[in-house]
């Protein structure tokens, strides 16, 4: 009889602990993953820019340049992972030649706009070529800013490398193309 | 051999992982989008009763808490919650509108009796390209209390 009485009271406090053992906390895990991010894009638009060489019309002058729709603006965005180097944005000619006798030249204005952050910096001037060269360098994480009027402001120039290989019955369509490096 | 049988109290499923990348960027030049908001049921959660006889089943009051425990995280990052409404249930008050989860715990919503499948929304601000690219995690812990 002793020993009935024992084993009742293990039991009971067998059924204690299942009560104490209730759960009152939960979670749900939050993951956020940040990817690098590299955007970018010309405005107003990437039409066709227009550059001519006009002939002499008077004896004793030289040829005149004429360019339209030249003025361009880099926008883009750009983040980074911690300890991975800077960004940069190349250009270089994608396809086509140059007309003999002239050159094309960029000429960078440095950055203005609505951007911010680490936005970089500009080369002033690049004449074009297939070798691919850094126009603007140094780029962080930031963001330009949409539209013209922001980002780099970039115009194409026209120039006269040597009269004597003029050809005015040759045209040439050059396609340009812009880098923004990837990590 | 004694094996405790654990009484769920609180039960907490779902989380919410989320991939940010260029898509997230209406066009170039601009920052990110600085909210997005998860599922609207993206975390569901059960609030039990104890002991579980029917008195406490229809009429015991608890109270629901909310933290977060960070794991990897930036300090410009701001994790919201709320309860997602589907059925007007008196018996469930507060938290229908976004509250920070901070790194202290704080009331989210009361409850009277057992009330199973509560959907929970999230919302994270504080976004920016100036933030680095990383896995970023935090826990969010919901403590379960009676009133």
């Amino acid at each position: 009889m002793k020993q009935l009485v024992i084993f009742l009271v293990v039991v009971f406090l067998f059924i204690g602990n299942q009560f104490s053992s209730a759960q009152n906390t939960g979670s749900a895990l939050a993951s956020i993953q940040l990817n690098p991010i590299a955007l970018m894009d010309i405005e107003p638009n990437n039409s066709s820019v227009v550059l001519n060489v006009s002939p002499v019309t008077e004896a004793g002058t030289m040829n005149s340049t004429s360019m339209s729709n030249n003025i361009k603006w880099i926008n883009f965005s750009s983040s980074l992972a911690p300890s991975t180097p800077n960004r940069t944005i190349l250009v270089g000619v994608a396809s086509g030649n140059l007309p003999a006798g002239v050159r094309v030249k960029i000429q960078t204005s440095p950055y203005s706009g609505t951007g911010n952050g680490s936005i970089g910096n500009q080369t002033n001037e690049i004449t074009i070529s297939s070798t691919y060269q850094t126009l603007i360098n140094n780029i962080g994480a930031g963001f330009t800013g949409n539209g013209i009027n922001n980002g780099y402001m970039i115009r194409y120039v026209l120039e006269i490398s040597d009269f004597r290989l003029l050809d005015f019955n040759n045209s040439q369509t050059v396609s340009v193309s812009y880098i923004l490096s990837e990590i | 051999m004694y094996y405790p049988v654990q009484a769920q109290k609180l039960t907490v499923t779902g989380n919410w992982n989320l991939s940010i990348n260029s898509s997230y960027i209406s066009d170039a030049g601009v920052n990110l989008a600085t909210t997005v908001l998860s599922p609207t049921n993206v975390t569901i959660i059960d609030v039990d009763v104890q002991p579980r006889n029917s008195y406490n089943r229809q009429y015991k009051s608890q109270r629901v808490l909310v933290q977060k425990v960070d794991n990897v995280w930036n300090v410009g990052l701001t994790l919201w919650c709320k309860r997602t409404i589907t059925v007007t249930n008196p018996n469930i008050t507060l938290g229908t509108n976004f509250q920070q989860i901070t790194n202290n715990s704080l009331l989210f919503f009361n409850t009277v009796g057992e009330q199973f499948n509560i959907p929970i929304q999230y919302q994270l601000s504080g976004l920016s390209l100036l933030i680095p690219a990383n896995n970023y995690s935090t826990t969010i812990l919901y403590t379960l209390l009676d009133n």
